[in-house]
């Protein structure tokens, strides 16, 4: 009897692991046809017009690029100089000093000449209180503003420097990121190419600056990481920009813009009250909040995706600092699929409740808590060996070649889109780093989404955590 | 079985991943190396000149047939399609016209015509864009047939083709258009009419009566910014229309072209839009409305639940009436009196950096010579520039006219003149008189100044009533506000800009003996900081002297009345006397190595006004030896009696009240504290020595005057 039960217990598991590694693989299939598509109508677009002609219109849309810095004194002269050198007329580039408890305001001052001015700010706009607006003496600075504003936190610094903005979109970036020159075209262009929707948001592909060329702000030579942890997120995110992203644009479902590339209509971005500081996922969470907010009033409305490679940054080479970007996701990701848990297979929030929800909740959140059940179970059983080994193996060998087989298809398109990594060693490294990604890489993330989700489930207030900064390398 | 499918899947796109890099890198190279070879010969073929030598005609024949040759390859027809779109973006002018011209002389727009008939969109807009770029100005007929295609690719190339080819493309397009004209669309399209070279735009008004909307708003972009304002009617009917941003273009039409009739509509639209069209009416409004529209304004101001809004109400108010809308928020409730009360209190101190002169009692001992009584205000770069640096011309016309460049109050300016002369001779003869009537010598006066309208000097006013002017003596630095704020407000002020520029064309009008005690910037000149509250500078201060040296300063004009001031200027048009130095300007800002060498070439080019010149700088000791050589030398090279120094030019009478004085130059004076003026002085730059020929000059004339 015990034993009957048992195997029907396991019975059970198997029938369940499967249905779900069916659904993803058949999910994941069609992410990958999705975003070819898109992929290739994209490129055949672009072909077709020079989009640097409008550098300089008069009905070019003004943009503020929100930047909030804390303890960046390292590197944020560099980081504003490649900020202001961006290929538009008609922007602003607005730091907002967090609080730093280092230089960085008084390096600021000092570069660009910087003084202090007066501006009105809405009271009744919650963020801490602002110490200082500063503009600079001379001409050639003209595009930057400064804020200099007790320590609040990423979404309180986005949301100063969104309340402040006078323009008509805004951007919110890192700080140390880097913006290719014509970065600010193409995202004018996502925002008005649409005649029927209203554009409220524009999010873009995030590519691996670590161990690039990088000199005086611009990128001079694109190269493979060296570093081992940054590769593998490198292969990571072209399969996650490259197919997943390029997927859900496709079928306007995107449900989350990088918080390190990211442009909202400020109207919009206003109305819903800006970035939830009450949250670690506020990239995630904003942009669901967003979409719900065009769905109630039924006005049609879109997020684009620009796949171009346009932003580029560090990603965090320490194991430590991983783990706790990885963690953060995830507690972010739980924090915002919790919030708007009435979505979930909502028939009135259309696609997003029906199809995009459902994938977060299943892969992003609910799969890693899987992963790590399942390892234990796996355990379990062969402790109490009951284990199918037929199945196990066959399973086992299903799921990893179908993930070998999506990070190369991943590689392939990205060779086809922009033919970055050229190399053949480059290419044979990363197709090394898919091979045993399985045994060495997932684990960590899947490790510091469970972590994660504890620290959530059990309130064990982390917060952010700290990334130390390198800067640019100079090679 | 599964597993092994997806391990051969993988390795599939391996290969492939390989096959295409592989494929683009070769493409690439041979796309380069193609271009490589072709760009030359195309450049040729571009700046080939058709009477040119037998020679080169043949060279050009030759490889006419090779291009010729080489289009058989069609890899080479579209390498030499993208050559030639290259350079495009590099030529312009009549190369331009050749390259379009070369560019169907080899037929490669039959390739792009092929395009257009391909079933692949792709390639319909591929074709379409070659052929727009390259000007074939005869594809417009079978390119705008694409201006409705269902395909937006193709539609909104088709569109942009039509306005590039054709100047009536543009009409032919917004008459046409079917389907919605994105932002970006519009953006590329006003960006095709603005590259037109002499482009006579149609009169868009004729299609903001379409039923295509975004032809609508289209058209009234095009109308801003081709400013035709003959759509009054039609833009205060589209502030009705449903769609927001119609209605915020005819807003922004309505402000740009400043329709005074709009504003009526403009308010009553104003409850029923968003943020960014309420904020561009109040803008509108700003620069159309009046007063009348203060009321609305006001109400928005205290009841607008968005800041934004309310702010922007407030800076509209004081746009339309200054100081209509006044910070009241956060006040505390007794304050003005104890503003008023700070400032009586206070010592206005306009130069926080100076100490303030503090009077002293009059030595009975008149033999004593003036002691530098005024301070030196800390101009910083003003100095330098208000200092005279060019000699001033003396064939430069010296009329009347010169005087409207001070800043005078303008209003006064438009009277009458006699009432202008009347005054004008009456306060002159108060200032003489007052002179006279105490005794003392006075001093010279810069030319700067003139005060044109000035009556009695009234006392002091109550303290409440003069918080204005208190404030202006504590913002004597901006003489701008100084006068702004007072010119209106007390007539006595005299106009006295003390940070103003000095012109090269003024001269001392009224000479004295000593300065006035205790006078300086910012103080009135009846006593020390403090004592006159209440009072303005009754009279002009001057602390400038002039660098030059002269045995006798100019005496005070002293007109007969009625004859007007400016008819008793001298014409300085007889340049016989002059004897200005170029070196003089050279030698004020060099230092001591750079003055030797100039001083061997003085000797080189000099004359008489250099070796008069040269005197004046024995007193350097720094170059007193050289100098001294110099005079030498260059005494022996004009025959003059270098032993002997040149007696000082008289200054006639006819100079005395002229506007130009010859070589001025500005100084100032140290504080009167100071313990040594004369170290003050050799410790100044050049220019400032002279000061101490001025305190010798105006002891003597003391001397003279109660000799």
């Amino acid at each position: 009897m015990g034993n009957g039960l048992l195997d029907i217990l396991l019975e059970y598991i198997n029938i369940v692991f499967l249905t779900f590694t069916a659904v993803l693989f058949t999910g994941f299939a069609i992410m990958a046809y999705l975003s070819s598509r898109n992929s290739i109508h994209y490129r055949n677009k672009s072909q077709v017009g020079d989009i640097s002609r409008i550098m300089a219109s008069p009905l070019a849309p003004g943009i503020t690029i929100i930047a909030p810095a804390f303890n960046e004194g390292l590197t944020i002269v560099e980081n504003i100089r490649s900020l202001l050198s961006l290929r538009y007329v008609n922007y602003e580039v607005m730091v907002v000093n967090d609080g730093s408890r280092d230089d960085t305001l008084l390096k600021m001052i000092d570069s660009y000449d910087l003084e202090r001015i007066d501006r009105e700010m809405d009271p009744n706009w919650p963020c801490k209180p602002i110490r200082g607006i500063y503009k600079s003496r001379q001409r050639s600075f003209s595009k930057l503003t400064v804020i200099d504003k007790e320590n609040g936190g990423k979404s309180d610094a986005l949301n100063t420097g969104i309340r402040l903005s006078e323009n008509k979109y805004v951007g919110c970036i890192d700080v140390d990121c880097l913006l290719l020159p014509d970065a600010l075209l193409h995202v004018v262009r996502a925002f008005y190419q649409r005649s029927s929707k209203r554009v409220i948001a524009v999010g873009g592909v995030i590519r691996v600056a670590n161990s690039c060329k990088i000199d005086g702000g611009t990128l001079e030579e694109i190269r493979l990481p060296k570093n081992w942890l940054a590769r593998f997120q490198l292969l990571e995110y072209t399969r996650s920009f490259l197919l997943g992203r390029m997927a859900w644009g496709r079928i306007d479902s995107l449900l989350i813009i990088s918080g390190a590339f990211g442009f909202f209509d400020r109207e919009i971005a206003l109305r819903v009250g800006g970035y939830d500081t009450g949250t670690v996922g506020e990239d995630m969470e904003i942009v669901f909040r967003m979409r719900r907010y065009m769905h109630e009033r039924g006005i049609p409305y879109t997020v684009e995706y620009i796949p171009d490679p346009l932003c580029w940054t560090e990603v965090p080479e320490n194991l430590k600092v991983l783990v706790n970007q990885r963690d953060r996701w995830s507690r972010g990701n739980l924090e915002t699929l919790y919030r708007h848990r009435d979505m979930f297979f909502n028939p009135r929030f259309g696609r997003l409740g029906l199809l995009s929800y459902p994938y977060w909740f299943f892969y992003e959140w609910l799969a890693p808590l899987l992963e790590f059940m399942g390892f234990f179970s796996i355990l379990l059983f062969l402790y109490l060996g009951i284990l199918d080994w037929d199945f196990f193996v066959a399973i086992t060998a299903l799921v990893y070649c179908f993930a070998i087989m999506f990070s190369v298809y991943a590689l392939f398109w990205d060779v086809w889109s922009y033919n970055q990594y050229t190399r053949t060693r480059d290419i044979l490294i990363l197709l090394f780093c898919a091979i045993i990604e399985p045994f060495t890489f997932h684990p960590l993330v899947v490790w510091s989404a469970v972590r994660g989700n504890y620290k959530k489930l059990f309130n064990i207030n982390t917060g952010w955590g700290s990334q130390v900064r390198k800067g640019f390398a100079k090679a | 079985m599964l597993a092994g499918f997806f391990a051969l899947l993988g390795g599939v796109y391996l290969l492939l991943t390989f096959w295409m890099r592989n494929r683009i890198s070769a493409k690439r190279e041979a796309i380069r190396l193609k271009k490589r070879d072709l760009a030359p010969m195309i450049s040729n073929f571009l700046f080939y000149q058709h009477d040119s030598e037998n020679e080169d005609r043949d060279t050009y024949i030759a490889m006419k047939i090779e291009i010729r040759e080489l289009l058989k390859v069609p890899m080479n027809r579209e390498v030499l399609s993208e050559v030639l779109m290259d350079l495009r973006m590099d030529v312009s002018g009549d190369a331009r016209d050749r390259l379009f011209q070369l560019f169907q002389d080899l037929d490669l727009h039959l390739d792009s015509f092929r395009k257009l008939e391909s079933y692949r969109w792709e390639r319909i807009s591929k074709g379409i864009l070659e052929l727009t770029d390259m000007q074939v100005e005869k594809a417009y007929p079978f390119i705008r047939k694409f201006i409705n295609d269902r395909r937006s690719v193709i539609r909104k190339q088709a569109q942009l083709a039509t306005v590039m080819l054709r100047e009536e493309g543009i009409a032919y397009f917004l008459d046409t258009a079917h389907y919605s004209i994105s932002e970006w669309q519009q953006l590329k399209l006003l960006e095709i009419l603005m590259q037109r070279e002499d482009y006579n735009p149609p009169r868009f008004r004729v299609w903001l009566t379409s039923e295509n909307r975004d032809v609508v708003l289209f058209s009234l972009r095009l109308i801003r910014h081709y400013r035709q304002n003959d759509a009054e009617m039609a833009l205060l009917k589209l502030l009705g229309h449903q769609n927001q941003r119609i209605k915020g273009a005819a807003l922004e039409c309505i402000r740009e072209f400043r329709f005074r009739s709009a504003l009526a509509p403009i308010i009553a639209l104003f409850p029923g839009v968003n943020e960014e069209l309420k904020l561009l009416i109040l803008d509108t409004i700003g620069l159309i409305g009046s007063e009348s529209e203060l009321g609305f304004l006001e109400d928005q101001a205290s009841r607008s639940r968005n800041f934004i809004i309310r702010s922007k109400a407030r800076s509209v108010m004081n746009l339309l009436k200054p100081d209509s809308a006044l910070p009241d928020a956060f006040m505390e409730t007794a304050a003005q009196e104890d503003i008023n009360q700070e400032f009586t209190e206070k010592e206005p101190a306009p130069y926080p950096d100076l100490e303030l002169p503090v009077e002293e009692p009059v030595a009975d001992d008149q033999s004593k010579a003036p002691e530098a009584l005024f301070w030196e205000p800390d101009f910083g770069e003003e100095v330098e520039e208000s200092k005279v640096e060019k000699a001033l011309d003396a064939e430069a016309e010296t009329t009347v006219e010169d005087r409207n460049q001070y800043d005078f109050d303008t209003d006064e300016w438009e009277e009458d003149e006699a009432v202008f002369e009347v005054c004008f001779l009456e306060e002159l003869d108060d200032i003489l008189s007052e002179l006279e009537t105490e005794g003392e010598p006075h001093e010279i006066l810069p030319l700067d100044f003139l005060p044109i309208i000035t009556e009695a000097v009234t006392g002091p006013e109550p303290a409440e009533e003069n918080s204005e002017a208190h404030q202006a003596v504590a913002e004597y630095g901006a003489p701008g506000a100084y006068r702004e704020k007072t010119a209106k407000a007390s007539e006595t002020t005299p106009i006295v800009d003390l940070r103003a520029d000095l012109k090269e064309d003024f001269l001392p009008l009224i000479v004295s003996g000593a300065p006035v005690s205790g006078a300086g910037p910012g103080t009135p000149s009846t006593g020390p900081p403090g004592e006159n509250p209440g009072g303005l500078p009754d009279q002009p201060v001057y602390f400038w002297e002039p660098a030059f040296e002269l045995d006798e300063m100019p005496q005070p004009a002293v007109l007969p009345a009625g004859e007007p001031y400016f008819k008793q200027i001298p014409d300085f048009r007889d340049t016989s006397q002059q004897r200005f130095s170029i070196f003089r300007e050279l030698f004020r800002d060099l230092d001591t190595d750079s003055k030797l060498i100039l001083l061997e070439q003085l000797v080189e080019v000099g004359e008489e006004k250099e070796w008069e010149f040269l005197h004046e700088l024995l007193e350097d000791p720094r170059i007193a030896l050289k100098v001294s050589q110099a005079i030498e030398s260059l005494g022996r090279k004009l025959g003059l009696d270098h032993a002997a120094p040149q007696p000082q030019r008289e200054i006639t009478k006819e100079e005395e009240t002229t506007l130009d004085v010859i070589g001025f130059e500005l100084d100032f004076i140290r504080h009167p504290n100071s313990t040594d003026s004369q170290v003050v002085n050799q410790a100044a730059p050049p220019a400032r020595q002279m000061g101490s020929r001025w305190l010798r000059w105006a002891a003597k004339h003391k001397r003279h005057s109660h000799g």
